[in-house]
């Protein structure tokens, strides 16, 4: 059994993320940039797929939904199609979370090279080859092939648990990973581990091709809140983030004990609160806002 | 809910070496000036009962404090105030009257027994607390209700002190006061040598609540509210035993005189005013429900739908997904009082047949965002 199994017990919680600002001021200034930016991910998904920043994009899509993106991708270069096969075979790839609602269909889009190649990887239940053409580094394969199917990202639990339930680093880009329940997703896989270099580099590749294509100031905005302390912390199947501007917490599979990861950030946002414990300072004359 | 109105924040004139309170004031929270248009404002908006707290509330000129009264008694009848009573004279008796205040006091007890409630020497603490005692006398002579807000320590509650305590409640009882609430020390005490160990609490509380058996007026709601749980009359006890959600904190809604909202007091160890989210949620409750003893859940505990887990904000290791701290202070407790119900021939839920049914009724609507009213509910 690994160490991961055993922090795990059995429960159920229904599906929540519930959000909780320092103040009135601090939400209407950076909610709907993070909503912005949550929106801006989403819509060039497809667009980062045609210049093959991913290689390869899936979708769980309603049959509807998989209809129309299918007729707007008529006249572009990619090609969409239906990933089919059991739900055993699907999960040789996929984390349930995943494949959740089984009435969505799993929607492969990219380049037809792309596109044919990972059907023909899919088909020969070839995991390995499947996850290398969606772009996931070698590294990121390894861990999530062996990883344990947990709602806990497990590159954090990995993470955390090499260093005995708390881990502090000092990252900046991975820490998106923390606001994924918000929906900031910047890749189409989970990276290995908070340090993973190959994923900080597709990160960045994100990014600059959404400068080149004129989102210059929303990814400023990315940039600033991505360099901000951040705290993560799960115990009984509640995972607590803390940032100086919010906290949330959402479900996640429960953990006998606590596990924490304190990303300590370079820097503090204007309406960030004052407060005594991490993330939160006294003292706000460090550094400050980038955007 | 009722709604806090903080107008100087956590300013207080007294320095409770066990304040919850201290964190905000670490960070700046208290306030020099206060903003009455901003604060009428909301009470109206509100439209829910007023509670003027603070710190201390009597800081504030009369003048100002007339017309919070004011409004609160054109909207809704009455008010409540929370003060230590070392600030309060016969113009604050006065308004009190007038406008239908229901006043709370701080106080651990006469003399050196409220010596913790630090007003800046020993001398200079055991005159306040003759204040506060004082302004007791005062408000009773003048036919108004009081109750007391009593913090257990180690100054009051070990040893012959506690019988001291003990004596000073049957003089309350002698007076006519009716109500006294009796608290543990928040986690967040600047001085945990004050605290209480578990078996100090059970001893002190235990010995109270045979004390109550003997006394004529004086109520701890504690204890009546831990009788009415086991009964599942859950209409109106204190919020600590409705599964409260850390998040929300559904039992205060709070103000303070610049416009900044806050949440209940007791939780939020870092002295952020965190505000609502737009949903309540009863994960907490429903996590320790299922989790092991052993891990700091509340699995298999007979009295869960009494308790909940108690309060988010004296969880174990200071983390409010475990359950309380004092968990077993309040089931010795419980127990106490089961055994007393039964005696009556009352079964109560913890030894109840339908109490897993009633267990996973409360989860079912949990989990859809509803905290049932027992009591109303389930009949």
């Amino acid at each position: 059994m690994t160490i991961e199994q055993q922090m795990i017990y059995e429960t159920h919680l229904h599906d929540f993320c519930r959000i909780s600002w320092v103040s009135e001021e601090a939400k209407a200034y950076w909610y709907p940039r993070i909503q912005c930016l949550t929106t801006l991910f989403q819509n060039q998904a497809i667009a980062l797929t045609s210049k093959e920043v991913f290689p390869l994009l899936i979708k769980r899509l309603y049959p509807h939904e998989a209809d129309e993106l299918s007729e707007q991708l008529q006249e572009s270069s990619l090609k969409i199609n239906h990933l089919r096969g059991t739900r055993k075979k699907l999960l040789e790839i996929f984390p349930v979370t995943f494949l959740n609602d089984q009435v969505k269909e799993t929607i492969l889009i990219g380049k037809k090279k792309h596109v044919d190649q990972a059907l023909d990887a899919f088909n020969k239940s070839d995991s390995n080859k499947f996850l290398e053409i969606i772009g996931m580094p070698i590294c990121c394969i390894k861990s999530y092939l062996e990883g344990l199917q947990t709602t806990i990202y497990n590159g954090l639990l990995r993470t955390i648990l090499k260093e005995q339930k708390k881990k502090e680093l000092n990252n900046q880009l991975l820490s998106y990973l923390l606001y994924k329940p918000l929906g900031l997703d910047l890749l189409q896989y989970e990276p290995c581990f908070f340090d993973c270099q190959q994923s900080e580099q597709n990160i960045n590749n994100v990014i600059n091709t959404l400068i080149d294509k004129g989102y210059n100031q929303e990814m400023l905005w990315l940039k600033e809140i991505l360099s901000w302390p951040i705290s993560w912390s799960g115990l009984h199947g509640i995972a607590e983030v803390k940032t100086p501007i919010n906290k949330f917490m959402y479900n996640i599979d429960a953990t006998a004990k606590k596990v924490e990861l304190i990303i300590t950030g370079s820097n503090y946002p204007k309406l960030g609160a004052k407060g005594l414990a991490f993330p939160y300072r006294i003292n706000h004359s460090i550094k400050e806002a980038i955007a | 809910m009722v709604l806090e109105v903080r107008p100087m924040g956590v300013k207080c004139n007294l320095s409770c070496k066990y304040c919850y309170q201290h964190k905000y004031r670490r960070v700046g929270k208290e306030l020099t000036d206060y903003d009455l248009d901003i604060i009428t404002g909301y009470i109206k908006k509100r439209d829910q009962p007023v509670d003027i707290f603070g710190g201390e509330p009597l800081l504030i000129p009369i003048h100002d404090l007339e017309k919070l009264f004011g409004l609160a008694h054109e909207m809704h009848g009455y008010s409540t105030i929370q003060t230590n009573g070392t600030l309060m004279n016969d113009n604050h008796i006065k308004l009190f009257k007038k406008y239908n205040v229901y006043v709370g006091l701080s106080c651990d007890g006469p003399n050196e027994l409220n010596n913790m409630r630090f007003a800046g020497s020993i001398d200079k603490t055991l005159q306040a607390t003759k204040k506060t005692l004082d302004a007791m006398h005062q408000l009773r002579k003048n036919g108004l209700d009081t109750y007391f807000q009593v913090q257990l320590t180690k100054i009051n509650a070990t040893g012959t002190r506690l019988n001291k305590l003990m004596q000073w409640f049957k003089e309350l009882d002698d007076l006519g006061i009716k109500y006294c609430r009796i608290h543990v020390i928040d986690n967040n005490c600047l001085d945990s040598s004050l605290c209480l160990t578990e078996q100090e609490y059970i001893r002190a509380y235990s010995k109270l609540y045979e004390l109550q058996k003997t006394l004529v007026n004086l109520h701890f709601d504690i204890f009546d509210d831990m009788e009415k749980m086991l009964q599942l009359k859950d209409d109106d006890v204190t919020c600590v035993f409705r599964g409260c959600d850390h998040y929300t904190t559904e039992a205060v809604m709070g103000i303070n005189g610049n416009g900044e909202q806050h949440n209940c007091g007791a939780m939020d160890d870092e002295g952020v005013y965190f505000q609502k989210p737009d949903q309540k949620g009863y994960e907490r409750a429903m996590m320790l429900y299922q989790t092991p003893y052993e891990y700091g859940g509340c699995r298999g505990c007979r009295f869960f739908l009494a308790c909940k887990g108690h309060c988010p904000g004296n969880a174990i290791d200071n983390d409010w997904r475990n359950r309380s701290v004092f968990c077993r202070v309040w089931q010795e407790l419980f127990s106490l009082i089961e055994e007393d119900l039964e005696r009556k021939g009352i079964t109560p839920v913890s030894r109840h047949p339908k109490r897993k049914e009633w267990e996973d009724i409360l989860w079912s609507h949990w989990q859809r965002g509803v905290n049932l009213i027992l009591e109303k509910d389930l009949n």
